[in-house]
């Protein structure tokens, strides 16, 4: 018998541990897999059987309830955790699992798992046909996952071109953003997509050295990269001969030191040639002039891990998914304050009601949804009236928001948006690399002006000040760090000014 | 304890694929804090000033000059946390710890642990908690080896 039991951090972080332990000194004859979250988290720990009818599910089965599930599955009884054959669960089979499609399935580090369940396809294709990985990028329409959603074959293309003695490929795994958790979840359920992903782009742009930059916050990620970089050498997956092709590639984990300014791609170039994480200003692009100084091609781990089913199924069949701009799937990070917290993959262009309303299943706290910000921590605070937006980069660019990272961080009516808008900019004031003045300053000023106008001093004239600050951020910032920290301000502001003790626009008193 | 001999071949095995980020961290995981000594032994391995070691250590929020006196307990403070309740969480673990100063624990906020869908989140030592309250982190600090 087979007892799949989730080793993701999060489920570990609700006792999946614990239930593994339970489970195992219960039914010692049963086989204990330790696979990677299927995504559903608010179901965490989730159990699975294998049983005729395919695998079931149980869940949540926290450490009080292993004992009781135990004796269920050894006298075949029944359990009131029980929920179905997963296969079969709305949330998993109205999604489309192309990047998380072996997620939760299996062991992550099991390689002949991750073969039979159709990986290494992708770079099987790469290695027969080395000259059409860009035109299936391009055809895919792939674009970054980081949040600038940039063109990735553009960028490769670029790294191609140049002729340099080393180039490098640097993955952004510093998923710093509050409410993403995609590319840790990814990295701890399947790391060999990731892999595959990057020997596919190195031998796509001649890269010869990757690194993968993951934050120190998450250790288990860390430790899954590093023993799957060693079996994937093991495999001849990557190393000295790829396949037995004539291309080489390795690659190795970096790890972060705890600042969020290491997420801007500049800084983490920085980071990783083992300097303080300051912004280089540009030009030079990285892609000419990156990593000791060298042509350097630098994706987020959710663009990477699409590479394999693009070079798998070909640039098409991605690009059927989506919308006409916005090809291919994204997979969106629900958190916060939601009922039904995980990860939804879909092609772009589903509104965010529907992952909130549908997939989430509303708030946990049962009190009416506030606000909703979607991006990370630089990201808009959406109002209620504006959740039928689709999730895309154009829609959400249109209404003066954008989609970041993929992660929407669900608040109820307690949340006050003034404190929001304020910890916008103390984040801002604590993170800052420093560089730059507007970032630097603004930060420390804007936290000063938003206190102004939360004791009701000259809230008019303040308010004013605070616009006009957020402009000098926004347009005199050398990243992202300082040139978007005004969005959730601005964007709290205008929507819901009576938390500053303000009147709406265009009003009077 | 920092042991100098020790900590110099720790950082000569750095010098030739890692940085001088790379060392700091291996001497950090070993010895638990960045020693004093540790400036001028990873800026004479690299070939920099200790002005530059000392901007890194400096830094990022990582690092530590002294070591920590302890059970570290991290209270993160990103927004989908704070959609749950860590602000009040984070209070009520500040005003434990002040109550129980016998119980030996550093506490710090973080930003984001990646466990967004099950917040309020903690981390104790290096056990990280989700659906967190200040029961089940008194409980795990009771757990942890002192």
């Amino acid at each position: 018998m087979k007892i799949y039991v989730p080793v993701d951090s999060s489920a570990k972080s609700v006792g999946s541990e614990s239930v593994a332990g339970t489970i195992r000194a219960a039914l010692p004859d049963a086989q204990i897999v330790r696979n990677g979250s299927r995504g559903m988290l608010w179901l965490e720990p989730l159990v699975e059987v294998e049983t005729e009818l395919g695998r079931v599910a149980y869940g949540p089965i926290f450490p009080e309830d292993a004992e009781s599930l135990a004796q269920a599955i050894a006298s075949n009884g029944t359990h009131h955790k029980f929920l179905g054959v997963t296969a079969d669960l709305p949330w998993i089979r109205e999604q489309n699992r192309l990047t998380f499609a072996r997620v939760g399935i299996s062991d992550p580090l099991n390689p002949t798992d991750y073969v039979e369940l159709g990986g290494l396809a992708g770079l099987r294709n790469a290695v027969a046909q080395p000259h059409t990985i860009v035109d299936q990028v391009m055809t895919s329409g792939l674009r970054g996952r980081g949040g600038a959603g940039f063109p990735a074959a553009i960028k490769w293309r670029t790294v191609a071109q140049c002729e340099a003695d080393v180039k490098y490929l640097c993955i952004n795994a510093d998923e710093g953003d509050s409410g993403t958790f995609a590319d840790r979840m990814l990295m701890e359920g399947d790391p060999f997509t990731l892999i595959e992903g990057m020997a596919i782009t190195a031998i796509a742009t001649g890269a010869s050295v990757g690194f993968i930059y993951i934050r120190s916050e998450y250790p288990d990620a860390i430790r899954v990269m590093n023993a799957a970089l060693t079996i994937a050498r093991e495999q001849g997956w990557i190393g000295n001969s790829i396949l037995g092709s004539e291309f080489t590639f390795d690659a190795y984990v970096r790890v972060g030191a705890g600042s969020y300014v290491c997420g801007e791609e500049t800084a983490m170039l920085e980071s990783l040639e083992g300097k303080r994480g300051m912004v280089r200003p540009k030009p030079p692009i990285p892609a000419l002039e990156g990593l000791f100084g060298k042509p350097t091609v630098i994706n987020n781990v959710m663009t990477i891990a699409a590479v394999p089913y693009i070079l798998t199924h070909g640039g098409e069949a991605y690009a059927d998914f989506g919308t006409e701009k916005s090809t291919g799937t994204s997979v969106y990070q629900l958190a916060g304050n939601i009922a039904q917290g995980g990860i939804v993959e879909l092609g772009f262009g589903v509104t965010l009601r529907h992952l909130v309303d549908h997939f989430g299943s509303g708030t946990r706290s049962g009190e009416p949804l506030r606000a909703v910000q979607v991006g990370g921590p630089l990201g808009a605070y959406l109002s209620k009236g504006q959740l039928d937006v689709p999730m895309d980069y154009e829609s959400l660019a249109g209404i003066d928001a954008m989609l970041g990272h993929g992660g929407i961080v669900v608040f109820d009516d307690s949340v006050d948006m003034a404190q929001q808008a304020r910890f916008a900019m103390e984040f801002c004031a604590e993170e800052s690399c420093g560089k730059c003045t507007p970032c630097r300053i603004g930060s420390t000023r804007g936290v000063e002006v938003i206190d102004l106008i939360i004791r009701g001093e000259d809230r008019a004239g303040n308010r004013d000040l605070l616009v006009d600050l957020c402009e000098v951020m926004t347009d005199g910032s050398l990243c992202a760090m300082g040139g978007l920290t005004p969005m959730p301000v601005l964007s709290a502001l205008t929507k819901f000014p009576e938390d500053f003790g303000l009147l709406p626009e265009g009003h009077t008193t | 304890m920092w042991e100098s001999t020790e900590a110099s071949a720790l950082v000569d095995s750095e010098v030739v694929l890692g940085n001088p980020l790379v060392a700091l961290q291996a001497l950090q995981s070993q010895y638990g804090f960045v020693h004093p000594e540790a400036i001028d032994l990873v800026a004479g391995a690299f070939n920099i000033s200790r002005a530059e070691v000392f901007g890194i250590v400096t830094y990022y929020s990582d690092f530590r000059t002294e070591p920590l006196t302890g059970t570290h307990v991290r209270v993160c403070m990103g927004e989908a946390c704070q959609a749950v309740g860590a602000r009040s969480l984070n209070s009520e673990v500040e005003h434990y710890a002040a109550e129980h100063s016998d119980a030996r624990l550093a506490t710090t906020e973080v930003f984001c642990m990646g466990n967004c869908a099950l917040g309020p989140t903690a981390v104790v030592g290096e056990t990280l908690i989700g659906l967190a309250t200040v029961d089940k982190i008194v409980s795990q600090l009771e757990r942890e080896p002192s």
